[in-house]
């Protein structure tokens, strides 16, 4: 029992060791890479990465390891260093405390060592030219010896061993050497002294994980300041949101800049930019972004014509969606009367007292309007008195809701209504009567065309308001009117989120009621989820009393590039831009700029994609189809209007996985057309019926399908029929051909003769593609022949490989006619 | 900034390090001395001329190889990695290396549950993953003595602080897998916004070749403890002070307590 107890002690220490042995072998061999290799001057881990490591600042009898002006953003401009598909930097900064006395005897030691030294090379050097030769190498070491002892002494600092270890990894020995150039560029511009450990690139690498070891060549002693410096605590590049609305892509490295509206206070902006500086370009770019990136509303509205840069075309371009309200007195302008009361037939969810709340800010809003006219308090009391009344005398009772609620925008008053109250009360000697009848007269003459019904909608989630029709006299009002229409109307749907943007604001700041009214909508807006975005050409735009309170409540700050050289010190003072933020402005260009985030600016390219291009420049047709891909690759661009115009698409046109496609298609599995196997054409299901694909079956839609892609991808000029015609018609040098594809049973023998000949006729070169199953019956002379006759498969790739090289080869056939006629 | 080398300094010798003058002065006592007194002694004529080419030999070695300390440091750094790679310790495929030598190399035990980390030879050690400032108020000229204060001089004698920031690629930046999500939700959106997407789409999946993320970690050496609960006692008296000096120094600084998260963190770290 004894012997067997024995035993069962034994097997259990030997199971926990086994047990702890397992648990200690599983960490260190699921973290270590399956192979590293050591070489002289690099590691490679998995044989595809290569690692390389620079070990800085340790110092030598020539050289001191950093210099004494070492900037502090060192490690920054390390950090700097794009990381690009080539190359990735890490860096590494160990510091461990010496303990005071330690470290003054260390002192001691270094500084006793140094005054032997230096007398016993004086010595040896007096002996030999009976001359003592004094190295300042000496003096100087001392020199630091007694600043380090004097700080760790006193307390003030403490002495670290420290290490600071640099790894360049990459995926090729190329990279990894470009990598290391430009870290070594940043080294040594900054003087620093650095080693590469050849032979110990394993320790040295080691050294620099997150492990407790080090390795002693790379060992060296500084003080806490020094550590503090180095340490790569303070990241130099702002973290791009990697959600939110894309602005642009960052100059210095091409990374896609973002802001995330969600993490500012409030997504109000200014942008301001001189004429032709791509102002108004980047605020389209913004607006069709934020409206289908973050799903917003927006409001854009404009004292300017149309001209160059089209923002009716991104309208036109969102269709349904959106709105072009042209305010004017000018036949096609709409019209807004002031007096009606806008509700929303989207919401359903208002209550009485809401309702009783939207009149009561249209009163508000009425007050602001005249207020532009310089009205008085006396005034405005008196205005609001008088448009409940005339509300009143129209039936339109302020608290009983449904006297109003529902009522056709005809049935409202108009202003013209309101100036007989006032002629009324100026019989009755009413000072704010008669100063107001003097202020409006306007009303009965050029300004009558307002006191038409109002005849826009706004249910709209893109609207964009062209006020450049508005007499001159009347602008100011109805921008306050206009902008606070908007506000007001969103303000009741909290669901959607919305922003106001105005362009040319400077028309706006030119009146201080209109000025007082934008303030309030930057500094109160973020209540109602309401973001601004206020665009003007110069800072000097905005009075100097009101630059605080709008800088202090915009969140986003954008100056665009080309900038005008006298501008750029208002620029510098009212964005408190530094230096290096200068340089960088100077730098930016038409389109580019600088995008200011709490107080961090960062130089941003707006470049456009393709389809802004088309629709902010106004190169949009209405009508084009949009090619929608749903976010995969196409192997080449050129068959994208395949794409559009067939509605159909290839599996193996498509990079990578094509299960992509599935998102909005329907697969068939058909034959490779010039080789062996199956492949896949997905199509649109709205294009199928009954099996077919626009009458097609399968198998002949993606045979001329994948043919029509051949020639397209050979240069040819593809036309793809349907319905009627050659199925294919190809193109290349003016040298055409007709190719219809044929299977078993399609067509008689006769039809096949007579679509030859009504081919041969209108194209001249005809070809019929049939099954190799079926050659035999079609290439017959008494059919259609072999010369017109071709098998797919390899047959078919030989046939059209030739014709194209003898289309490519033979002269343009307009160039053909003329010789023949020079002849 | 000073950076010295306290710990490894050596009187010179006629402005040299004491170490080099001393093995070359062996060297030669070896190489050219020894065969130099054969080459007198001898009477041999063909003993001489072996002796002569041994003695040319050594001394063109001397001179290619250990003239300067910096050649010598080289050559001895070169000898030893030769004689690893003739011992095969520069090819480490970890499933076939014997455990002993891979944590030679990687120098892990063990992770605890509570996140400590135990290296060979009885060290401990805890890692943080920061999130750092990228504009500091005052500029670097206040944030460093604002580091030092609350964050290098709290570290205490027995401890070790390494940093260590890297750049690591990521599949797909997230503002592209938005943007696809937006436009696989065709739900909500019309065909025009979903080509307006797409545009965006193929704009970012052309500018962004290959995104990277930087990811700073902090390691914290304990020190040499018998027991983890030691190293835990340690830490816990650390855990405050270093949280303030987070706190005050505007670093966000995250324990990673995770065993899987910390070997995946190593794992990062290491590739």
């Amino acid at each position: 029992m004894n012997i067997i107890s024995k035993f069962r002690g034994k097997k259990t220490v030997a199971d926990i060791a086994i047990l702890k042995e397992r648990r200690h072998s599983e960490v260190v061999r699921k973290v270590t890479p399956t192979l590293i290799e050591e070489f002289e001057d690099y590691l490679t881990i998995d044989k595809d990465t290569f690692v390389t490591c620079v070990v800085l600042g340790v110092p030598t009898k020539h050289h001191n390891g950093f210099p004494k002006t070492l900037p502090l953003n060192f490690t920054g401009q390390i950090m700097a260093i794009e990381n690009t598909g080539e190359f990735l930097i890490d860096i590494s900064y160990k510091c461990s405390p010496i303990p005071p006395a330690e470290a003054m005897a260390l002192l001691d030691n270094s500084m006793y060592v140094n005054r032997v030294s230096m007398a016993q090379v004086e010595k040896e050097t007096r002996k030999e030219t009976g001359v003592s030769v004094h190295s300042q190498r000496y003096d100087f070491q001392a020199q630091d010896f007694t600043y380090l002892f004097k700080e760790v002494y006193k307390n003030e600092q403490k002495l670290f061993d420290t290490q600071y270890i640099i790894v360049i990894k990459a995926s090729s020995l190329e990279g990894l050497r470009n990598g290391t150039s430009s870290v070594l560029g940043v080294i040594e511009a900054n003087v620093v002294n650095y080693e590469m450990p050849y032979h110990k690139m394993l320790d040295t690498y080691m050294a620099a994980l997150p492990f407790p070891t080090s390795v002693e060549f790379a060992e060296m002693q500084q003080l806490s300041n020094s550590c503090g410096a180095l340490l790569p605590l303070n990241d130099p590049l702002t973290p791009l949101a990697d959600t939110g609305l894309l602005y642009g892509l960052r100059k210095a490295d091409g990374s896609p800049y973002i802001i995330d509206w969600q993490t500012l206070a409030a997504a109000h902006h200014i942008i301001i930019g001189g004429t032709g500086s791509g102002k108004t370009v980047e605020l389209m770019k913004l607006m069709m972004s934020g409206h289908d990136i973050l799903g917003h509303r927006f409001i854009y509205i404009t004292p300017k014509p149309d001209s160059r840069t089209n923002f009716i075309s991104v309208a036109n371009y969102y269709a349904d969606q959106a709105q072009v309200i042209q305010i004017g007195a000018a036949s096609g302008c709409q019209n807004i009367n002031p007096l009606q009361i806008m509700i929303d037939s989207n919401q359903t969810m208002l209550t009485d007292a809401d309702y009783v709340t939207l009149f009561n800010n249209h009163l508000e809003l009425l007050t602001a309007f005249f207020s532009v006219m310089d009205t008085s308090t006396n005034m405005d009391d008196y205005i609001i008195q008088s448009l409940i009344e005339l509300y009143r005398r129209h039936g339109i009772i302020r608290k009983n809701v449904s006297t109003w609620k529902n009522r056709a925008g005809k049935d409202y008053p108009v202003l013209v209504d309101l100036r007989e109250i006032w002629k009324e009360d100026v019989e009755k000697k009413n000072p704010s009567a008669v100063a107001m009848l003097n202020r409006t007269s306007r009303l009965e003459t050029s300004w009558e065309y307002i006191n038409r019904p109002t005849d826009i909608r706004m249910d709209k989630d893109l609207i964009v308001i062209d006020l450049s029709g508005v007499p001159g006299s009347l602008q100011s009002a109805m921008n306050v009117f206009v902008t606070g229409l908007m506000s007001l109307r969103f303000n009741t749907d909290l669901t959607k989120k919305t922003c106001v943007i105005i362009d040319e604001g400077r028309v706006f700041l030119q009146n201080k009621s209109l000025t007082e009214f934008i303030l309030k909508m930057y500094t109160q807006g973020r209540s109602y989820e309401m973001s601004a975005m206020f665009a003007t050409q110069q800072v000097s735009d905005i009075n100097k009393d009101i630059q605080e309170l709008f800088k202090n409540n915009s969140f986003v700050n954008i100056v665009m590039g080309n900038v005008q050289p006298n501008s750029y010190k208002g620029l510098e003072d009212f964005f408190s831009l530094s230096p290096d933020d200068m340089r960088a402005l100077k730098t930016c260009g038409v389109g580019e700029g600088l995008v200011q985030v709490r107080g961090k600016s960062t130089a941003v390219s707006f470049s456009l994609t393709d389809l802004e291009k088309d629709v902010i420049l106004g190169e949009w047709k209405a009508g084009k189809k949009a090619f929608i891909d749903s976010g995969f690759q196409l192997i080449d661009d050129r068959l994208k209007s395949l794409i559009i115009d067939q509605e159909g698409i290839m599996s193996d046109w498509v990079e990578g996985d094509p299960k992509v496609l599935g998102i909005d298609r329907v697969p068939y599995n058909i034959q490779q057309t010039f080789g062996r196997g199956m492949t896949q054409v997905w199509v649109n299901p709205t294009k199928v019926k009954d099996g077919k694909i626009m009458q097609q079956t399968p198998d002949h839609y993606g045979t001329v399908l994948q043919i029509g892609a051949y020639l397209l991808l050979k240069g040819f000029e593809v036309k793809i029929n349907h319905f009627e015609d050659a199925d294919i018609i190809a193109e290349l040098n003016g040298h055409t051909i007709a190719i219809e594809y044929e299977r078993q049973g399609s067509h008689s023998k006769k039809e096949l003769i007579d679509k030859k000949t009504k081919l041969q006729t209108t194209y001249g070169k005809v070809l019929f593609i049939v099954p190799s199953t079926y050659y035999s019956v079609v290439a017959d002379p008494s059919c259609v022949g072999p010369e017109n006759t071709v098998s797919r498969g390899s047959a078919l790739d030989e046939y059209l490989t030739d014709l194209w090289q003898e289309y490519r080869d033979l002269k343009p056939l307009i160039q053909q006619s003329c010789s023949v006629l020079t002849a | 900034m000073e950076s010295l080398l306290l710990r490894t300094v050596r009187e010179e010798v006629w402005g040299h390090p004491w170490y080099w003058v001393q093995n070359s002065g062996i060297y030669m006592l070896i190489t050219v001395f020894i065969p130099f007194l054969i080459l007198i002694i001898s009477d041999s004529l063909i003993v001489k001329g072996i002796c002569a080419l041994v003695i040319g030999f050594f001394i063109l070695v001397y001179i290619r190889h250990l003239s300067t300390p910096e050649k010598y440091n080289s050559t001895i750094k070169r000898i030893w990695y030769t004689y690893r790679v003739y011992r095969g310790k520069t090819i480490i495929p970890k499933y076939s290396t014997p455990l002993e030598f891979l944590k030679e190399i990687v120098p892990l035990e063990a992770v605890h549950p509570t996140g400590i980390i135990q290296f060979t030879r009885n060290r401990y050690g805890v890692l943080f993953r920061l999130y750092v400032p990228t504009e500091t108020e005052g500029g670097l000229e206040t944030f460093v003595p604002m580091v030092v204060s609350n964050f290098v001089n709290r570290i205490v004698e027995t401890q070790t602080l390494k940093v260590f920031a890297m750049n690591r690629y990521v599949q797909s930046a997230n503002i592209i897998n938005e943007i696809l999500e937006a436009m696989n939700d065709s739900s909500g959106r019309t065909p025009e916004q979903i080509a307006h997407l797409e545009s965006i789409y193929r704009q970012l999946n052309e500018s962004v070749k290959v995104p990277t993320q930087r990811y700073i970690y902090m390691f914290l050496g304990l020190g040499f403890f018998e027991t983890v609960p030691e190293a835990e006692s340690s830490l816990k008296n650390i855990l405050p002070s270093l949280r303030d000096g987070f706190a005050i120094s505007g670093i966000t600084g995250i324990r990673v307590i995770d065993p899987n998260e910390i070997a995946l963190t190593y794992r990062r770290c290491l590739k």
